[in-house]
């Protein structure tokens, strides 16, 4: 019984749950966990990872009757995994959980490392990851949690405007819009520790 | 040679990328069934255009048989709605209409 119902793709499994047979969303689960846990593992801290997940397949479950089968489910999934993880953040920011650490001198002299370094080699060697997550860390916590989200969606994974407007259900006019705002205000952020003019 | 901006965005990216994934057990997966299996069958969403031509096909034979009803009363009282107002401003509304009323 189960491998035969593990065969069934997305879109018959879809049809079952909706149909009422809310177990066959198991194998939904099974499929997606790891990519859901990869899309929200990066965008909210680790403690929080495994309840945003939890919430991104009750919001996926409720809203199975509006999934248009036309479009890839991955897709579609993706999609409410990044917008749970805004609203994560925005509830954070409107509850004021967000911690406001402050730079200290070895984060400092990491910035400044990676700025005089000339050759990728040596910029390489001194990349310290945990100093650079704290730094990330530090700067995105002074941002709004839409900043944030494009910020992290295009300036540190590479997506495109339109890729990025996808998954957070915004025009790609303003994606763009954001997306050059908050790197405004990063690059200025982090100009202030090292000395004004050194990122422009 | 790389400007300070593309060095910075480089170094963020790749702590960005580098963060460690949350690897979720069984028990997990069990508590998110569980809760799925609390919430029932994902109930389908308010179709509004279906709801308005549900109501407006009802509701269509009742107004064909108000329009006929109040066609019939109309020819078979010989009511006249302009001498009625005529008659509450003017003593004499026999040879009176609203159009005059409102010439003065």
């Amino acid at each position: 019984m189960h491998n035969t119902s593990s065969k069934l793709s997305d879109r018959e499994i879809i049809q079952r749950i909706i149909e009422g047979d809310a177990d066959a969303f198991a194998q939904i689960l099974t499929k997606y966990k790891d990519h859901v846990m990869g899309i929200v593992s990066r965008h909210v801290p680790y403690d929080q990872a495994e309840e945003t997940a939890h919430d991104v397949f009750i919001r996926a479950y409720q809203s199975l009757p509006t999934f248009k089968q036309k479009s890839e489910f991955r897709h579609w999934l993706s999609s409410i995994a990044v917008r749970t993880c805004h609203d994560f953040w925005r509830r954070r920011y409107r509850s004021k959980e967000v911690p406001m650490s402050s730079l200290t001198q070895q984060h400092q002299e990491w910035l400044e490392n990676v700025i005089s370094d000339t050759s990728d080699r040596a910029f390489g060697e001194h990349r310290s990851r945990k100093d650079a997550r704290e730094v990330l860390d530090w700067a995105l916590a002074k941002l709004s949690a839409e900043d944030r989200m494009v910020l992290e969606l295009v300036y540190l994974e590479g997506l495109t405007a339109k890729e990025a407007a996808k998954l957070l259900g915004w025009t790609t006019a303003n994606v763009k819009v954001r997306s050059f705002r908050s790197r405004k205000k990063l690059h200025k952020l982090l100009s202030g520790p090292i000395g004004k003019g050194m990122i422009q | 040679m790389k400007d300070n901006t593309t060095k910075i965005r480089e170094a963020l990216s790749t702590a960005y990328r580098e963060k460690d994934t949350v690897h979720t057990g069984d028990l997990w997966e069990t508590r998110v069934m569980g809760h799925i299996r609390s919430l029932g069958v994902p109930a389908s969403p308010a179709n509004f255009s279906a709801l308005f031509g549900g109501f407006v096909w009802r509701a269509a034979p009742v107004a064909c048989l108000l329009i006929v009803v109040l066609s019939v009363a109309l020819v078979t009282l010989d009511y006249t709605p302009e001498y009625e107002i005529t008659a509450t401003f003017m003593t004499d509304p026999i040879e009176g209409t609203v159009e005059q009323l409102w010439r003065g």
